[in-house]
C-alpha cells in the first residue's frame, strides 16, 4: 500500500497440562534454543524483559514474553497479503515448536483476547506516520472510526451473565431490530475491558480506545500510531479489512483531513460498548451535537473521503475502498450475508446453531468452550479452522507463503535487513558469545517482593548504552527494530521504508569475522 | 476491478445509506494448488464440534496483558 508500513503484535493464551506462562516458557526456550527461527537476545531491556526473555526472527519480527504471554510481533509489512502471511507464520512458528518438544496435546495457543474468567490480553496495530497520533485534531479524528470499525473487524465473544468482566459498563438493554431479547454476545472481545478515550498507558489506569504511546523506532521523521482496541481476528477477510482500513484512516488524519460531517460522538467509551452489545441491533450512536447516526454511516464518512483521496492508486487500496463499501452496503442490508467473511458474524451463527440444539439453549456451558474452539490455532482442534476445511471460509493467501513466512523476512521495509542480518548471526552461532552467568552477575541484583524472591536487573536501552560502557565482553550483540549492533560494529536502520539491501549484505558476510573475536 | 467500476460502488452521502445495489463481499480466488474440499453433512459438521470441543482444555484463566 502506497505511503503505508504496518505491523501487529499478538499476546497468545496458553493453555494444556503446564500453566499458561509455563507453556510460554518452554515454547520460547525452544524457539530459540532449536535456532531454526531466530536469534536470542541477551540484554536485559526492561522492566519483565530479563536477558534471554526473547529475540528477533529471522522473518524480521520478534517473539518474546510479556505479562506471562507469549508474544509475537510481526516484521514491518507494505502489503496486507505479507501482514497476514507474516501473522499466521507466528502461528505456525508455536504450532512447529510444540510439535517438536513433542507438546502435541499438551500445550495450546489460541488467538484472541479474553479468557472468559474477567482477563484480557492485547492484539495490537502499529501504522508508520509522519505527524503526531497526538495532536487534538488527531485524536478526535481517529476515535469516531475506532469505536465504528468493530463491526467488521470485531472478533465475536459468547458472554454470558456469569462472565461478565469485572470492570465492565455493559448496556442493560442494547437495542435489536426486531425487539427480541439481545443474544448473550458481544460484537468485540475488547470493547468490554474498555474504560478510557485517550491514554498513555495501555492498562493500568484504565483502558483506553486510544494508546497515545508514540516510540517511533525510527527517530523524529516519523510517528508510530499504536492501536490497542482491535481485535485478534482468525479470518483473514476480516485481518485485511480491518489493517487496511486503518491504514488509508491514517494517512487521511496523517494529511491533516478533518470531517466536514459532524461525526464526533457523545461518548466514545459507552458508544463502543453499545455498539458490541449489539449484535442483531440498530449500531446508532449518539454524537456530542446531540443527534444519533448510525456506525455504518459514520464509516462511510471515512470511506467517502479515502475513495475520493486514494482511489486506483494501488491493489491494497482499490481492494481495501472496494470490500469496505460492499461490506458496509451488506451490514446494513443483511448482515448475516458476512458468514465466512466477518469474524464475529462467523462465530455468532456456529454458536447461534449449537445453542439451538443445546438443552440449555444459549446458556449451555460448552459454548464457552465453542468460542474459544474458534481462536485456537491447532488447525485439529480448532473450529475457525474446522469451518474453512468445510469451504465455509475462502483464505486469501496461499498457505505456501505463511510458510516462507516463518524464516524469510518480507520485502519493502528495513525488516528485510533485520531478518538477513539476524539469520546470519545465527548460522554465524552469535549466541556462543554470550555469557549468561556474567550478565546476571554483573547486571543482576536478587530482591524480595513479599515472599517473592526474584532477579532484578539494569537495563540496557539501545547500543549506545552498551558502547558508553564499554561493555561488549558483556552483551556482545543488542538488537533493535532501528539498529543492530555486534561488538561496536553498528548498522542504523533509521528509514522504516529502506530495505538497506547493500548494508545488509555487507554486515551479514563480516558477521562470522566478529564470532569469538 | 476498474477505478471506474469501484467509484460506482463508493458511497454517495455519508449521511444517509447507500444506494448502489447490495452485493455480497467479492469471495477471493481460490489459492494456487487448492483442489475442492467436499462439503461436509451438517451431521459431519456437529459430531466434529463436538470432537473438538472433548479435546481443547477447559476454559483457562490467563494472566491479564495489555
Amino acid at each position: 500500500m502506497e505511503n503505508a508500513l504496518f505491523g501487529t503484535e499478538t499476546e497468545y493464551a496458553a493453555a494444556g497440562n503446564m500453566s499458561p506462562t509455563e507453556v510460554a516458557y518452554r515454547i520460547k526456550d525452544g524457539i530459540f534454543g532449536s535456532r531454526k527461527y531466530g536469534l536470542i537476545e541477551p540484554a536485559p531491556r526492561e522492566w519483565g524483559e530479563s536477558p534471554g526473555n526473547g529475540g528477533f526472527l529471522f522473518n524480521g519480527g520478534r517473539m518474546y514474553l510479556d505479562s506471562g504471554h507469549l508474544e509475537y510481533a510481526t516484521p514491518e509489512c507494505r502489503t496486507l497479503d505479507d501482514l497476514i502471511a507474516a501473522e499466521h507464520a507466528g502461528d505456525r512458528i508455536l504450532l512447529s515448536m510444540i510439535d517438536e518438544l513433542q507438546l502435541k496435546g499438551e500445550a495450546f495457543f489460541i488467538k484472541n483476547n479474553t479468557d472468559h474468567f474477567g482477563n484480557t490480553y492485547g492484539y495490537h496495530e502499529n501504522y508508520c506516520i509522519r505527524s503526531s497520533p497526538r495532536t487534538r485534531d488527531f485524536v478526535e479524528g481517529i476515535l469516531p472510526f475506532l469505536v465504528t470499525r468493530q463491526i467488521f473487524a470485531g472478533a465475536g465473544m459468547y458472554k454470558p451473565a456469569s462472565t461478565r468482566p469485572r470492570a465492565s459498563r455493559l448496556p442493560a438493554l442494547p437495542g435489536t431490530v426486531d425487539g427480541s431479547p439481545p443474544p448473550p454476545f458481544q460484537i468485540s472481545q475488547r470493547a468490554p475491558f474498555t474504560s478510557v478515550d485517550v491514554s498513555h498507558r495501555v492498562r493500568f489506569g484504565g483502558r483506553p480506545i486510544l494508546n497515545l504511546r508514540d516510540e517511533s523506532h525510527a527517530g523524529r521523521r516519523y510517528s508510530r500510531l499504536h492501536n490497542i482496541i482491535g481485535d485478534a481476528n482468525r479470518s483473514e477477510f476480516a485481518t485485511k479489512l480491518k489493517i487496511g482500513t486503518m491504514a488509508l484512516v491514517a494517512q487521511l488524519l496523517d494529511e491533516g483531513w478533518t470531517s466536514e460531517v459532524e461525526i464526533e460522538l457523545e461518548d466514545p467509551v459507552a458508544s463502543l460498548k453499545k455498539i458490541s452489545g449489539e449484535p442483531t441491533g440498530t449500531w446508532m450512536v449518539k454524537l456530542a451535537n446531540g443527534s444519533e447516526m448510525s456506525a455504518i454511516d459514520i464509516q462511510r464518512v471515512y470511506l467517502h473521503e479515502a475513495t475520493r483521496r486514494y482511489l486506483g492508486r494501488d491493489e491494497d487500496t482499490i481492494w481495501v475502498l472496494r470490500q469496505w463499501a460492499s461490506v458496509l452496503n451488506t451490514l446494513e442490508t443483511d448482515r448475516f450475508r458476512l458468514d465466512g467473511y466477518l469474524d464475529w458474524v462467523t462465530k455468532f451463527l456456529q454458536l447461534k446453531s449449537f445453542a439451538a440444539k443445546a438443552p440449555r439453549g444459549w446458556e449451555e456451558p460448552a459454548l464457552i468452550k465453542l468460542d474459544l474452539a474458534y481462536h485456537h490455532i491447532d488447525p485439529s482442534v480448532s473450529l475457525f479452522n474446522l469451518l474453512q476445511r468445510q469451504g465455509k471460509l475462502q483464505p486469501i493467501i496461499a498457505p505456501e507463503r505463511a510458510e516462507a513466512m516463518m524464516v524469510n523476512p518480507p520485502t519493502g521495509s528495513r525488516a528485510n535487513a533485520r531478518g538477513r542480518i539476524v539469520q546470519a548471526m545465527s548460522t554465524a552461532r552469535a549466541d556462543s558469545d554470550i555469557n549468561w552467568a556474567l550478565i546476571s552477575r554483573r547486571l543482576g541484583e536478587r530482591a524480595s517482593y513479599g515472599d517473592e524472591r526474584t532477579m532484578v536487573y539494569e537495563y540496557v536501552d539501545d547500543w549506545v548504552d552498551v558502547q558508553r560502557a564499554d561493555a561488549w565482553y558483556l552483551i556482545p550483540y543488542i538488537i533493535d527494530w532501528g539498529a543492530i549492533a555486534y561488538k561496536n560494529h553498528i548498522l542504523e536502520l533509521g528509514d522504516p521504508f529502506s530495505e538497506y539491501g547493500a548494508e545488509a549484505s555487507g554486515y551479514s558476510a563480516t558477521v562470522p569475522d566478529w564470532v569469538g573475536a | 476491478m476498474t477505478p471506474e467500476t469501484v467509484i460506482a460502488i463508493a458511497p454517495e452521502a455519508p449521511t444517509k445509506p447507500a444506494e448502489t445495489p447490495t452485493e455480497a463481499p467479492s469471495r477471493p480466488s481460490s489459492a494456487p494448488g487448492e483442489t475442492d474440499t467436499e462439503k461436509s453433512s451438517d451431521s459431519d459438521l456437529d459430531d466434529e464440534i463436538q470432537r473438538i470441543i472433548r479435546e481443547i482444555p477447559d476454559p483457562t484463566p490467563q494472566p491479564g496483558g495489555e
